[in-house]
Parts: structure tokens; sequence; C-alpha cells
């Protein structure tokens, strides 16, 4: 690994003994480099015997750091590297039951099913059923509801400021919903640093384990920490514990939802008299980037720490097509030219709003011989009824008492839920092969804990379908299932027996997606959350489109839409390419004109009085 | 910050369920625990079921080590046997915690579990199942995530695999009864030859020693006709196939192949000196036990060498086998200075005898499974352990294998109730498995505690004295709740009377006078008997008591009238017995 030299910074940050450090590195830098050099010095270099806790905000951190380390051999036993996330989920799965978490957490982190949950558990309460009852059904209430979700929210990720000082409404809303969950043996994502966050103050003997444990911490985008997150560390460090690392840029601070601010870093080494190492040699710009994500979010902030320099300039670019195949053959072209500037595959990706989009791109990129793989999938994604429905049926396997997706599995069947908790009786009544073929899944698994024999049986189902289109829906969706499910058995050595209930959180924080493969990446845009690359095509940039025409006359589904194009626009550190075709082919052969996206127009793309591109090249 | 500490460990309770006759049992472990118990009772599958967990060494485990119900005629598929042990953190004594910077923290990090009161431990479940795809009986090891209630430990959640690294530094040796260090010497495997495979001599050594030997084997064909005649012989294999040499090697010429043909030569002082292979079973055995002692202390220094850590547990089933009184005694002290925690499983008295009390394991079968008990003497006082102490030495350890307890307090007692007993069972006490025991002072609680815990019948017989008898109901109350009028165990003498007022109130005035005669205490004088008043006079001297206990006893069980050959207090108390053991009365009338 280290066939480059290091840089006397980077050397420093590498040979910093024991105390509080924070690098302040900047783009480019060779962060990860300099943690996972640092780490390999701890685990081969200090004598005594110790682990190191590497904490990460991204699964592809994660991944990356694990990767890098993967020739320490025996040694790499002594690193654990997770996400915050999943090392509290871990956390509270080994020892949370002290605080009432027995077993493993299971995860509801759809928004939808957070507020079903806050709905039900509102319409119970009798002082918040009279607000939802005043409050227009179809306008205002779903506005009330998102209103009281980030008020949860707020409180949830702010232990140290605001928990047990929020105000009685909000209080009484976030006793409900969090009773809501409970209810359904279920926690959010927030409620895994919380009650983390509990567990190691009210238990001080949990952390001194932890401490005795982890000779040192090393936090990576520390400028991404929120309060929660900040807040299991103080309480993972205690007094004593001071041999912490945080790396970040508190100018590349992006997750402006979630709570996150470079505060705490700055907080970090002033309160800890922290040692500071700049690392500022190698600049590498996404201000072009920015600059985008700023117009598609007002509320989006780029924090500074000390000195104001400003990132390079970067580039953000429009290219329109004729039609599908020339915007393919523009983005094909596009990357072999990046390819001779030095850039590689695996640093670039092509997203789309859905992977139909991206059928044109991978037909081009398969005649030009450039490498690539596909990815479409995250947990909400699958296409196929019997798999949707098969993966609810698994949550209520892993969690009997999760009342949501039995309620949502029972409607998708047209059943009442009380009949549903009969599963045997309800497939005899209602004679649905669909059913039948979910069943017999969910029997064989009862017996023993593996999918790969389910999945061959949802297939034998899709065999015998006469439609072909759901055949290969539900083909590539087990596909993506068995995936999953194959790098979740490979996952962590020496953690948790293999469950279904292990899988099912697994899922919901992402860990078992595949780690990075070779080539150009080709994503869905919810896929691609958590990722990020060099170069990003988002292609098929065309009303109704991106945003869905379905979301036209839904507020709240048009802001989802607008969140999701503000991630896949943050996905790009560099280079960013927006295109769209001018005419598309409908699957009925109809050739339709297109007009631009709206989000081109946000990002002065586009102009709003004509139609016309600013720059058109080939 | 991380500088090495100095942590030990110690496995401080195994849990075992399924195997064999072990359906579900507890048992604690000290530094030396002692297994004692009937023969199958279920020491060697304890011993067993921790080598399947722990053990260094392979030994298949299959459907037979799976437990079988009563009225079972076959393992149900699904049964699986569990062993669970409890690792804690010792330095001199169980710790709390796993300092900081110690090899145990290395090695085991995040799977440590904090118990109930915070406390470190490592819990490791062994289970051996029948593993459909590989179609045979498979041992697989985790961590567990908690240390439950006795009741239900089975359900304790279990985190995923161990590795082989993690579990090395743990190991336990096995000694079964037919250990013999003449097949030591010459079984691969054996701690003998895992200590002499690498001899440990600087490589040039080795060289050196080996051309020695290659002239050593030159001189010996060259010397020697009949070689030399076979080694021409063989030559002639060249005409049939091309060989480049034929060589004869009387002596092996490497080093390690040498030391398969190691030797111990032995001998007793004075005498003169032969193989081991030679001696009795006794010394040979004996010798087994020591090479293991060599080996473990040579384990430990190795590790510490290396900046790691072994904990060592030697399981080791009668250490009596084949010695003598006064050699298992000597054997005793020489593996207490094993290192590492050692399981011993044990027949003799005179080895149990020489345990701590509370270092004791009952074993007992109670239908198809066995049962576990030990002595906590935290809630006796100092007195009292010190008694119970001296009473297991007093009984050379008889008392722990006993089948009943008779307790009492005087001398005239201890001498008399045993004579009775043989007349009344026509079987000597030893063949019954009964201890007569008299208890001084009437501080009978110890021992009615001790036999509870061992789960031995036990029966007071008492003086009606009242100072005896408030005693007496003093440690019954203690004991057990109650007293002695509610027992019916208990004898009591009736009318407040010592065993002598007991016999010549009930008339055995004749037979104490033909005692008095027998030993020259009185003449035989028909025409001037002794008066009854000197009698009584006499018999109740208190220097007198013990001198004519046996005499008096012996001349009550051959008087002509057996109705009266035993007198009515002891009958009822002999009666009783009977009933409980199933024995047959033999003597005097039935």
């Amino acid at each position: 690994m280290s066939q480059f030299r290091l840089t006397p910074d980077q050397q420093m940050v590498v040979n910093h003994g024991d105390g509080p450090l924070v690098v302040v590195a900047g783009p480019g830098s060779g962060k990860t480099r300099v943690l996972t050099e640092r780490i390999r010095r701890l685990v081969t270099e200090v004598p005594g015997h110790f682990y190191v806790l590497a904490l990460t905000f991204t699964n592809k951190a994660a991944n990356e750091m694990t990767e890098r380390l993967s020739d320490l051999g025996m040694a790499q036993k002594r690193v654990t590297i997770s996400t915050m996330h999943g090392f509290c989920l871990e956390l509270l799965r080994d020892r949370g039951e002290r605080i009432g978490v027995i077993g493993e957490p299971q995860i509801f982190e759809r928004a939808e099913d957070r507020q079903q949950i806050l709905l039900e558990a509102a319409m119970q309460d009798p002082f918040l059923v009279d607000l939802l009852k005043q409050a227009d059904e179809k306008q205002e209430r779903p506005k009330l509801l998102r209103q009281w979700l980030d008020h949860i929210a707020k409180i949830k990720t702010h232990p140290l400021t605001h928990l047990g000082r929020e105000e009685p409404l909000a209080r009484h809303v976030v006793e409900a919903y969090d009773a809501g969950l409970r209810a359904c043996g279920a926690y959010d994502f927030d409620d895994l640093l919380l009650l983390a966050y509990q567990l190691l103050i009210d238990f001080p003997k949990v952390a001194d384990l932890y401490r005795r444990i982890y000779g040192y911490i090393c936090i990576d985008e520390a400028q991404d920490l929120n309060e929660a997150q900040y807040a299991v560390l103080l309480a993972l460090c205690g007094d004593s514990f001071r041999n912490v690392m945080m790396v970040g840029d508190p100018k590349q601070s992006i997750y402006g939802f979630n709570n996150a601010s470079p505060e705490y870093m700055r907080k970090f080494y002033k309160e800890l008299n922290a040692r500071v190492i700049k690392l500022n040699e190698n600049f590498r710009s996404s201000q072009a980037v920015i600059d985008v994500a700023k117009k598609l979010n007002p509320q989006y902030l780029i924090a500074t720490l000390e000195d104001d320099r400003l990132p390079i300039q970067g580039a953000v670019k429009l290219f329109v097509g004729t039609d599908e195949t020339h915007e393919a053959q523009i983005v094909c072209k596009q990357l072999e030219k990046l390819f001779t500037q030095g850039h590689t595959p695996h640093q670039c990706a092509i997203l789309g709003r859905n992977q139909y989009l991206l059928m044109a791109v991978e037909n081009e990129l398969q005649v030009r011989g450039i490498p690539f793989y596909k990815r479409f999938s995250s947990l909400e994604e699958y296409d196929s009824p019997v798999v949707r429905e098969f993966q609810l049926a698994l949550r209520i396997f892993a969690n009997p008492r999760d009342q949501l997706h039995l309620n949502a599995l029972a409607r998708a069947w047209e059943i009442d839920p009380s009949e549903l908790v009969q599963l045997g009786q309800v497939v005899e009544q209602t004679g649905n092969p669909r059913h039948f073929a979910i069943k017999t899944a969910l029997n064989h698994l009862s017996r023993l804990v593996d999918l790969r024999p389910c999945i061959q049986m949802l297939q034998a189902y899709a065999d015998k379908l006469e439609d072909n289109e759901e055949r290969r829906a539900i083909y590539n969706d087990t596909q993506v299932l068995l995936q999953q499910w194959d790098h979740y058995l490979r996952s962590g050595s020496g953690s948790s027996s293999k469950t279904i209930a292990g899988f099912m959180s697994s899922m919901a924080l992402g860990t078992t997606r595949q780690t990075q493969a070779d080539g150009v990446g080709l994503l869905s845009v919810h896929a691609s959350k958590g990722l990020e690359f060099d170069v990003v095509f988002m292609i098929g940039m065309v009303d109704g489109v991106f945003p869905d025409y379905r979301a036209k006359n839904n507020p709240n589904a048009a802001l989802e839409e607008q969140r999701s194009a503000f991630v896949a626009v943050t996905r790009s550190k560099r280079l960013l390419y927006l295109t769209y075709p001018k005419t598309r082919k409908m699957p009925w052969g109809e050739v339709w004109h297109s007009r631009p996206s709206p989000y081109l127009q946000s990002m002065d793309l586009v102009s709003s009085s004509s139609n016309q591109p600013w720059e058109s090249r080939s | 910050m991380f500088a090495a500490s100095d942590c030990g460990v110690r496995i401080t309770q195994v849990r075992v369920a399924n195997f064999r006759s072990l359906e579900n049992i507890e048992v604690d472990l000290d530094d030396l625990t002692v297994l004692v118990g009937a023969n199958n009772s279920g020491k060697t599958s304890f011993l067993e079921a921790m080598f399947a967990a722990i053990g260094a060494g392979r030994r298949l485990f299959g459907k037979e080590d799976i437990h079988l119900k009563s009225g079972e005629t076959s393992v149900p598929i699904e049964r699986k046997a569990v062993v669970d042990i409890r690792v804690q953190p010792f330095n001199e004594q169980i710790i709390d915690l796993f300092p900081l910077g110690s090899f145990w923290i290395g090695l085991w990090g995040k799977n440590i579990v904090q118990d109930q009161y915070d406390n470190d431990f490592i819990g490791i479940r062994t289970e051996l199942a029948w593993n459909e795809t590989q179609s045979e009986y498979r041992l697989e090891r985790k961590f567990l995530k908690q240390w439950k209630l006795t009741g239900d430990w089975l359900t304790a959640n279990t985190t995923n695999g161990i590795s082989i690294e993690q579990l090395e530094p743990i190991l336990l040796y096995y000694m079964n009864a037919q250990r013999d260090i003449k097949e030591d010497l010459h079984t691969s495997g054996s701690f003998w030859q895992r200590l002499v495979n690498d001899l440990g001599l600087p490589e040039e050594s080795v060289l050196e020693i080996e051309q020695a030997l290659s002239t050593l084997n030159a001189r010996m064909v060259e010397e020697s006709s009949v070689l030399k005649h076979i080694q021409k012989s063989l030559m002639k294999m060249n005409n049939v196939v091309t060989t480049e040499q034929t060589e004869i090697t009387p002596v092996s010429r490497h080093l390690r192949d040498l030391a398969k043909g190691m030797d111990i030569q032995f001998a007793t002082s004075g005498a003169q000196s032969f193989p081991l292979a030679k001696h009795g079973m006794g010394t040979r055995s004996l010798a087994s036990i020591l090479v293991f002692r060599a080996f473990a202390s040579w384990k430990a220094l190795q590790a510490s060498s290396n900046q790691t850590q072994i904990h060592t547990l030697l399981g080791l089933e009668e250490p009596e086998a084949h010695l003598h009184p006064q050699a298992q005694r000597a054997l005793f002290h020489q593996i207490k200075e094993i290192k590492g925690q050692r399981i011993l499983s044990t027949h003799s008295p005179y080895f149990a005898g020489q345990a701590k009390l509370e270092a004791l394991r009952l074993f007992q079968k109670k239908g198809s499974s066995s049962e576990v008990s030990r002595l906590d003497i935290s809630n006796l006082k100092p007195d009292e352990i010190k008694n119970l102490k001296n009473l297991v030495i007093l009984t050379r350890g008889d008392i722990l294998f006993c089948r009943a307890l008779i307790l009492f307090e005087g001398q005239t007692e201890e001498l008399a109730l045993p004579v009775y007993a043989e007349a009344y069972w026509g079987m000597n006490i030893h063949e019954l498995g009964f201890n007569f025991i008299s208890v001084g002072g009437s501080t009978y609680y110890p021992f009615v505690w001790l036999a509870k815990y061992l789960n031995i019948k036990w029966y007071i017989f008492s003086d009606g004295e009242e100072t005896p008898k408030i005693k007496l109901n003093k440690s019954l109350e203690k004991a057990e709740g109650g007293n002695a009028s509610t027992r019916d165990n208990v004898f009591i003498l009736p009318n407040g009377q010592s065993i002598e007022d007991y016999l010549i109130d009930q008339k055995y005035l004749p037979e104490i006078e033909q005692a008095m005669i027998n030993i020259g205490d009185l003449q035989s004088n028909q025409q001037n008997p002794a008066s009854e008043e000197t009698i009584k006079t006499k018999f109740k001297i208190k220097s007198n008591k013990t001198r004519l206990a046996i005499p008096v006893t012996n001349a009550i069980i051959a008087t002509d009238d057996l109705t009266r050959r035993f007198p009515q207090a002891i009958a009822e108390l002999f009666e009783k017995i009977s009933t409980d053991f199933g024995l047959k009365k033999v003597g005097g009338a039935s």
C-alpha cells in the first residue's frame, strides 16, 4: 500500500502518538490514506494488547478502509471499522438489554413508515388527535406530520442541548411516536445514536469496557458529525480517554440534513485541546458542483473553519442528445476522453432517476468495451410485487411485533391484518399462487436461516408466469436480494449469529450492498446514496422523468424528488455532467419530444424562457 | 499505557446439558476441584464434556455422547449437547475486570461480556449437534452474550464463531485412568511426545550430533559381522532394481526419530535402575502425571517468552489408580504443584480427604441423569468449619463416600453402636457404608449440614440428659428448622437418661455383671454375688465407661433371650435404618 511516500505532514499524522488529534484535511489531501496508514502503524508498531476503532459516515468509506487494510493479516482483526450507526447498532444489540433493547434492533428506515407510525400514534393520543382533526386532511395534515417528524429528529439528534428541554407539545409528540415505534418493536436511525448514548451514560461500566478494548479511536469525515454522534463519542471517551483522532474538512460538510455541523469538530479540538495538523498539499475542488447543489437547495451551507480559502473551480456541464441513443454516445465519448486525461472508470458514475433510463447507455458501454457495474436497488426499489411482499414478510418474520408492515402486507393482499397472523390459512383461502410462493419460502426459513432456497422458490414461481416482464423483474429482484444476503453472510467476522433480523437491520443500514466494483458505476439515484465519485453523469434529465410526472401535483413527492436531485448532484466531487435527449422513444413505439427537467433551470443550465440549453457539445 | 498486565484467567463455572448422563448440571470450578461420587455418577462424562469444549487434541464425539432420557430408545435428531464455560479474570483471586492492556483484552476484545454487576467475563458455548449437510455430529463453538440464571441458561444469546486463536490459550488436558508412561513414550500426541518433539537444540548441535550418529552407524555395520552380511545380501537388489546404495542404520540417523525411542531409567534408592516400562502400573501412572507437570510448566514458560499467555487445565481421572494410600497422599501434593486449574475425579477417600471441603463436588445419579452438589461453607462459623475438616481427616475421607451417617455424643456409643450394628445386620459397618460419628459437645449442626449437602442419610442417637438435648434441638433448628420431636431420624433416650442409665433401666444388670466378670472386674462368685448397687456404681464410674462399653455390648448381644439382644432404643434406630436402606435384621429375634 505504501508505494507512495507520505508528505512530512502526512507522516506527522501517521506518527502521532497518544492524545487528541484533529486533522484538517482538504479535498484530495490523502485523508483516507493517512487514516489507514496511521491505523496500520498503531496495530503493527505500537506494542500492547488493544484494538483500534475507526468510525466512518458511509458504508463506502468503511469498505474502502477495510479494503486498504486487508493486507494486515491477523492484525486486521484488531481493527474495528464501522459506520457510526453500525457501531451503535452493534452496541445496542450486544449490550442494549440494560436499557430494554432486546435482540436485534429493527429499524424503520423509510420516511413513509415513520410518518405512518406517527399518524397512528397521534390518532390514539387524545391531545394530538384534536390537532390532527383540526387540520385539513389532504393538505395540512401531512404538513403537520412532517413538521412533527422534524421536531422529533431535532430532539433526538440533540441529546446534549435539546433532550429534556423540549416544549410540552414536542415532548408529547416524541413520546407518542416512540411508543408507537416500540409497540412495533422498532427503532429509527436517530434512536440508534440516542440509545447508544444513553446506554454509555447510564451504564458507565460499558463505556469503561470499550475504553479498555479500544486503545485508539479514529473518526473519519468528522465535519459531518451531528450532536448525537458527538455525544456518543464523548460518552465513549469519558473523563480519561483521549486517544481520539478526528479527520475531516469543515469545508466539505455536505450533510446539511441530519443536523450535522462542522461545529463539533471545532468543539472537539477546543474542548480537548487537541493537536491540529493541516493537510493542504493537494487541493481538488468541487466548487462548481457545490454551486449547483446550492441552487437546488438554498439551505445547503458550506461551512468554513478558520481560513476561508476557496476550493478551485471544478465543472458542471450540460449535454443534449437528439435521442436516447445519441445521449448515450455523448456520455460514452466523454468518458473515454476523461480516461485519456487520467480518470479511471471506478471514479465515474452514471446516474438515472430510474434504472430503465440507463439501458441505452448500458448498451453503448458494452459496445465500446468500457467496464461497468450496475446497482439499482436499495430497500424500497423492488419492482416485482412478489419480492416486495416477500420482503415485507421477512420484516414480520424478523420482528413479529411489526404491526406496520403486517398491515402493509395485508393491504397488498387485500385481507384483514388480523387474518394474516395465520399465514397458512390465509393462503389457502386466497388460493393466490403468489401468496403461496411467499408462504412456502417463509416456511422454509423457519427451519433453516438461509435465504437461498427461498429465492429459488420465488424464482420457481416466476418461471410459471406468462408475463415475461414480471418474470424478468422477479429474477432481477431476487438476484439483488441474493447478493445482499451473500454480502451479509460474509460481513462482520465475530459479530452476531446470522439471523433474518440481523439481515434486515444490515439492509436498513445499507451494509449489505456490495463494495464498489470495478468499472463505471451505473446507478439509480436512490442506490447512489452515500457514495461519491470524481465524475458523475446524470442522464435523462427530462421533465416528467426527473422529477417524476407523478410528483407534479403532490407537493410532498415533489420535495422528495428535489432532495433526490440534491443527493444525486452531491455525489460528484469534481465533474458533473447533466444530459437529456430531445426525443424519447416510448415502449409502444411512439416518439415523444421531451422538455428539459425544471432542475436544469434551477441550476441555470437552461434558460427558463426558451428550452434551449446554454451549450451543447458532443 | 499498554504495559503488559499480569492478569490470568480462571474457568469459574461449567454448565452441561444433554451430554451422556448429564442432562443439565452446573459445576463451579476452583483452582483445584475434586469430583467425588459413585461409579457411573457422571464424573467422567463431565470431564469429557469439558474436553469436547476446550480439550487439547482431537477426539470424536457423536450420537452416543448425546443424552438419552429414560424411556427413550434413540436420540431425537434435534437434541444437541451443550457445554457452557465461563472464564473470568484472575489475579491471585477472581477480579472484576480484565485490566487495560492485558493479553486477554487483546484476545477477546468486543466479545468480553459484562454480567449484571458489570464484572467482565467470557462465555464459551460448545454445541454437539447433528449436521444435516455433513451427515454427522459436529462441534460448534460460539461466544455467549450473557450468562443467564441456572434455570434458563440454554436460552442465552450467542455470537458467531470463535476463531481458533481465541480459544487456543485455554486448554484442557485430559488424562484418563488408563494413562501409562509406557504408552506415552511411543504414542504421538502424548505429552511426552509433544515435549520431546522439539528438543530445542541449537542447529549446529543437531548437525554435529547427526553426523556423529552416521559415524556410529557406519562403525556398527563395519564391526558387526551380522550387519555386514545383511548389507551384502541386500546389495544384490542392485541386480534387479536400480538402487544407488543400500545402507543399514542400526541407530536412527535423525535426532527427531531418535526422540521417539527415548526411554526413562528409574530406580528407587539403593536398587538397580531399570526402564520405566518394566515398573509397575502405579509407577508408570505416576510418571505420566509428572511428565504432564513438566509439559504444563514448559508451555507456560514458552508462552511468557512470546508475550502471550496460556491457561492450562488438567482433567485427571482417578489419580489414585494403582497407588497405595501413602503414595496417594504424596501424589496429591504433586498435583497441587501443577500450574493452572486442576479437576480431579476420585474414588479415593485418601485423596478426597486431603482436598478442601469447598473443593468437593458430589456427583449422584438420579434416574437416568446426574446431579451435582457442592459445599457452600460460607454460612458456617470458623469452629464449625474446623470441626468438619477434622472430621473428614479423622474418617480419612470415608465420610465423603458413606451411605449413612449415624451421629451421637459420647465414647460409650462410639464403641458400642458399631458392635450392635454388626450383630444386627450381620455385616461390618464399613461393608454397609455407614459412618458412626461421635460429635463433641453435641454440636450436631455442621455434620447434619454436611450430610444434607452430600445427600447422605443421617441419624442422631442422643442422650436424654437436659444439656445435650437442648444443644441437639438448637442444631436441628439451625440445620432443618423444627426440633427432635418432629423428626423420625432422631432418637433420644427417655427420661433424661444416659446410655448407662438406660441399660440399667432396661434391666440389663445381669449382662453388665457378666461383662465385668468377663474382664475380671468382678469375681464370679455364685455364693456371694456383688450387690446391684455395687454393679451400678462401678458401671457408672466415668473411668470405667469406655473400658466396659464393648464387653457390656458383647454380653448383651450374646444374651440367651433373643428378644433382649438389642436394647429397645437401639433397636428402634436400627429398624428405621433398615427400612430406609431395605436391610434385613439377622441377629436376635425378628
